[in-house]
């Protein structure tokens, strides 16, 4: 099956009748051994002790933001070159997914910055850089719910979304370019990871698990947003042919709420 | 681990993850349940529509 193939919106649709319980079968599975790996087997860390249980959230959720907007920059470009609208509703679906991980990065490396640097918060180069990501993400969400026409909406979207990627390597290199608090890279390097397998194991399970829940909630939220343009067009149709409303009011604003 | 002087900052770490993924999924979940069932309210009113839910053209989605 051709990517061509899988991009048409109905084909769409009955792929992820497969692939969302699959794989929302397999997030559960490396959710819950990488826990348990993270809770129970991982050893503390000889100078942040117990707290360092908290980087198995925080530090696949870093990982993750970067990667959904990659994913975005994607649909941006299916949206601006090929006009093809499920790009438009992956753009669309991604933006507050990629706004929630942002949330959890921020929100766990804040727990793990009081205890440890003796703040919730500095303005650290690598740490508002991802504060930038997260109203990128954000004003992306608006972007959407302001503009009503599903493809003026996703052209604005795709120029943010493109504009905006000046903050990926930006977030990357921030702790290269500036003397930061926060350490520099120790997975994404060149010379490999430093970290001791005993920690770097649950580290990738939990990295797995967090790339599997988004694709799963990504498939959910296209699904969605592919039958939200489809009651819209039978909404308009309807309105044309002079007839009333056929749904409640709920059913109707679900049409039209972004 | 409980004993450690931080315990309360991993569990205030970890139930905010939860509280997100689950606000996340939930939300998900609920919108694909009520756009499900306007499209049948649709359906149930004119099925004539069923086709046009099911074959529409793939550029309009």
């Amino acid at each position: 099956m051709t990517m061509v193939s899988i991009a048409n919106p109905s084909r769409f649709l009955r792929l992820a009748e497969i692939l969302v319980p699959t794989l929302a079968a397999l997030t559960a599975v490396f959710l819950g051994v990488g826990l348990y790996l993270s809770l129970f087997v991982a050893p503390p860390d000889y100078q942040q002790g117990e707290t360092v249980r908290i980087l198995y959230l925080h530090v696949p959720a870093a990982l993750l933001i970067t990667l959904i907007y990659l994913v975005m920059v994607s649909a941006a470009l299916g949206t601006l070159v090929w006009r093809h609208p499920l790009a438009d509703a992956a753009q669309k679906a991604a933006a507050p997914l990629g706004a929630g991980f942002t949330l959890l990065c921020l929100g766990t490396g804040a727990i793990w910055g009081k205890p440890m640097w003796g703040t919730w918060w500095v303005w650290d180069a690598r740490v508002t850089s991802v504060l930038v990501l997260f109203l990128i993400y954000l004003g992306l969400v608006a972007l959407w719910r302001t503009i009503e026409d599903p493809g003026r909406a996703a052209r604005a979207a795709a120029i943010f979304t493109l504009v905006g990627a000046v903050d990926l390597p930006i977030i990357k290199f921030s702790v290269d370019w500036w003397n930061t608090l926060h350490q520099p890279a120790s997975i994404l390097r060149s010379g490999g990871p430093t970290i001791d397998p005993s920690m770097l194991g649950p580290l990738v399970v939990m990295l797995i698990a967090f790339i599997l829940l988004f694709t799963t909630l990504l498939l959910i939220a296209i699904r969605n947003e592919i039958l939200r343009r489809r009651l819209r067009r039978l909404s308009i149709l309807a309105a044309d042919r002079g007839e009333p409303r056929p749904v409640s009011t709920s059913a109707w604003s679900a049409a039209y709420e972004p | 681990m409980s004993h450690d002087p931080h315990f309360g900052y991993i569990i205030a770490a970890y139930a905010l993850a939860l509280v997100i993924v689950a606000s996340m999924a939930a939300s998900l979940l609920a919108d694909y349940l009520r756009l499900k069932r306007a499209l049948a309210a649709f359906d149930h009113q004119e099925p004539a529509s069923q086709d046009e839910t099911s074959s529409a053209p793939d550029k309009e989605l």
